[in-house]
């Protein structure tokens, strides 16, 4: 195996790592919600959101209105070639409802979602 | 003032004298609501002949840079701070100034205080009438605007009341010296500084002139009654004096028609710029250069499309630039070919606060340039049922569509797409024309949907079990001068204003199909009725039709309300 070939390869594991770590990050931020964890939302959303969604009790009453059972998504992941650092995923359930969730790297490398985007 | 004091003088001289004295010191002395109001009122005055100065100028191409009076004012703002001079120095005529001032008969200019600054204006209106012909009488500068200069002078600059009329004094002066460089669109931008000012201005005035009349009434609290003295000193008020009713109540009548804050408040929008609104660039970054886009003849336009955000009101429009262009990336058309968005999808942008918010005003972006379609309405219209001028300009010229490969601002297509053209020519066979070709899109930034919404989280919508949450009337305002100004300027076949919500589903809902609408605009769908009839008020030389969705076709938060 070439030299260059090695640094391609090692260039898609990468890739291929970073991918998955975003759809892990977008599915346990949809699991926590249907499984109405506030805990568990917390690993995968960020401060700022965190508190957003707990002002005037939001996720709370959220949760009142969203039925606690697991569901099945399919994920659209979009990492931006022209905005630096703006990761878009769009996760769609059994229903057809579709969630759109911006997703950006904090200080520690890690990725959480820092916005719900209403796309229409 | 002369009215005021015939009547001061018709009160007699035992009972009444306690009375007098009082109404005296509010004349004289200044009361909190006064005191205010005046310094209100002198620099509403001041601002309107600006606008005044500033548009006749443009009208009549003057230049001012060659006005003495303007430029001793420039000259003597120097002395209110010094830190100006480098700034000074920029200006020609000030330049020329320090070159020259060895002469014997130049004179050296002296400090000016804010008394000084409404004198010269006074003078400026007096020998320059043609500059400030749009004013009215009670909006000329007269001797109470004076005294209530001086007595802002009589504050020390240490303090902070002191220290912000200085600050206005000199954005004054600012605003004077874009005059003298013909910078009018800059004096704009001041007048919009200058007001702000104005407001810290006021908080101050109030601040310390509450101690002042708190002091003062209290010697006087025995004479009139709480409506005299109105709600905020009630629990002064004692006994009322029957017999001075009438004179009384007729003094208070000509002080309050004099100090008519809200009569100077509404017309403290330029009232000489004919309901104009400044449309801002915005050169915005990472545009899509893969991603082709359509130029159309502005004149197809018939439709203006309203929408929200759905981001916070403090939103800038590169960051809802941002969003479209990354969300649509990788999108894909019905034929699986690659179709990403240029560029934000709507042709303007307003940036405004909630209702009840505060009062800073809305500022206009230019979102997609006048002549590229937008990306905002979705769905089609019927050709038939169009403005006739617009149908006929969209027969009359085709779009071109391309891409922008060498990347120049200006947005020239380089490289021409024939398929979006062959879409074009079919769906004008079929009777139809893509709705964002005939329409420009008006996005009005924020989220004026519940938290909740959909089942789904909307995190900065209004909490869904509270108040729901309005477009203030200014940005409403904004939108109608907008509207006003495209069609006097930029689509003149521009006739109806609609909702997003039913650009999206009318086709349908009119053939008595399903529907798929949209919850945009959110609650601006309960202002549009309120939108339509400021467009008319701004501009009533022209016809417009209000065509919003049926109640029973928006999102059912919204069938709530």
């Amino acid at each position: 195996m070439s030299f260059f070939t090695k640094i391609i390869i090692l260039f898609i594991s990468f890739q291929a790592f970073a991918k998955s770590n975003i759809q892990d990050v977008a599915l346990g931020y949809m699991n926590s919600l249907d499984s109405h964890n506030k805990e568990e939302l917390r690993k995968y959303v960020s401060k700022d959101l965190y508190i957003k969604l707990n002002k005037n009790d939001l996720i709370d009453r959220y949760f009142k209105k969203r039925s606690k059972k697991k569901r099945k998504y399919k994920v659209k992941i979009t990492d931006s070639k022209l905005v630096k650092g703006f990761v878009l995923v769009r996760l769609t359930d059994e229903k057809g409802e579709t969630q759109s969730l911006k997703l950006v790297k904090n200080k520690q490398g890690e990725y959480k979602v820092q916005e719900i985007l209403h796309l229409d | 003032m002369i009215t005021i004091f015939i009547s001061l003088g018709a009160f007699s001289m035992n009972a009444s004298d306690t009375c007098k004295s009082l109404l005296g010191f509010i004349h004289k002395e200044l009361t909190v609501d006064n005191f205010e109001k005046s310094v209100d009122r002198m620099n509403k005055k001041m601002v309107l002949a600006l606008i005044s100065a500033a548009n006749e100028s443009d009208k009549l191409g003057v230049k001012l840079s060659k006005d003495p009076e303007l430029l001793s004012l420039l000259e003597s703002m120097k002395h209110i701070d010094p830190n100006l001079e480098s700034f000074l120095l920029e200006n020609q005529n000030f330049r020329s100034y320090n070159f020259w001032k060895w002469l014997p008969f130049i004179k050296e200019p002296h400090r000016v205080s804010y008394q000084e600054v409404v004198h010269k204006w006074k003078d400026l209106q007096v020998k320059r009438p043609y500059l400030f012909k749009n004013l009215e009488d009670k909006h000329a500068l007269d001797e109470w605007d004076t005294k209530t200069a001086q007595l802002l002078d009589s504050y020390p600059t240490d303090s902070s009341l002191g220290e912000s009329a200085d600050k206005t004094a000199r954005l004054f002066k600012n605003a004077h010296q874009e005059l003298v460089d013909d910078s009018l669109t800059d004096s704009k931008q001041l007048i919009i500084h200058l007001k702000k000012n104005i407001e810290e201005l006021h908080k101050e005035v109030e601040k310390s002139a509450k101690d002042l009349l708190l002091q003062s009434l209290d010697d006087y609290k025995y004479v009139c009654s709480s409506k005299d003295l109105g709600p905020k000193f009630h629990q002064l008020a004692c006994g009322t004096q029957e017999n001075l009713r009438p004179v009384l109540d007729a003094t208070l009548k000509d002080i309050s028609d004099i100090l008519d804050h809200d009569y100077l408040y509404s017309h403290a929008n330029p009232p000489s710029s004919g309901g104009r609104i400044k449309i801002r660039d915005y050169d915005y970054k990472n545009i899509n250069h893969a991603a082709s886009y359509c130029k159309r003849n502005p004149n197809v336009v018939d439709t203006v499309v309203i929408h929200h955000s759905e981001t916070q009101n403090t939103a800038s429009p590169q960051l809802i630039h941002n969003i479209q262009v990354v969300a649509h990336e990788d999108s894909v058309d019905k034929n699986g070919k690659a179709s990403p968005w240029y560029m934000i999808a709507y042709n303007y942008v307003v940036s405004a606060e909630y209702e009840g918010e505060g009062k800073e005003l809305p500022k206009v972006y230019r979102g997609r340039p006048k002549d590229m379609k937008g990306a905002h309405a979705g769905g089609y219209v019927d050709i038939d049922k169009m403005n006739p001028e617009a149908k006929k300009a969209l027969f009359n010229s085709s779009p071109s569509c391309g891409l922008n490969t060498d990347k120049d601002p200006s947005h020239i297509i380089d490289v021409q797409d024939y398929r979006a053209q062959r879409t074009y020519q079919k769906n004008l066979n079929k009777g139809i024309a893509s709705a964002n070709l005939t329409s420009v899109g008006v996005l009005v930034i924020g989220n004026y949907a519940p938290d909740i919404v959909n089942n789904a989280l909307n995190p900065t919508g209004y909490p869904s079990d509270g108040p729901p949450r309005f477009p203030s009337t200014d940005a409403l305002r904004s939108s109608a001068k907008l509207i006003c100004q495209l069609r006097r300027d930029e689509h003149p076949n521009l006739t109806k204003i609609t909702d997003h919500n039913y650009i999206k589903i009318k086709r349908n809902y009119e053939k008595g199909k399903r529907y798929a609408g949209t919850y945009c605009p959110g609650t601006v769908y309960l202002k549009m009725q309120k939108l339509y009839e400021l467009t008319k008020e701004e501009c009533p030389e022209f016809d417009f039709t209000l065509d919003i969705s049926p109640k029973e076709t928006v999102c059912p938060f919204l069938r709530k309300l």
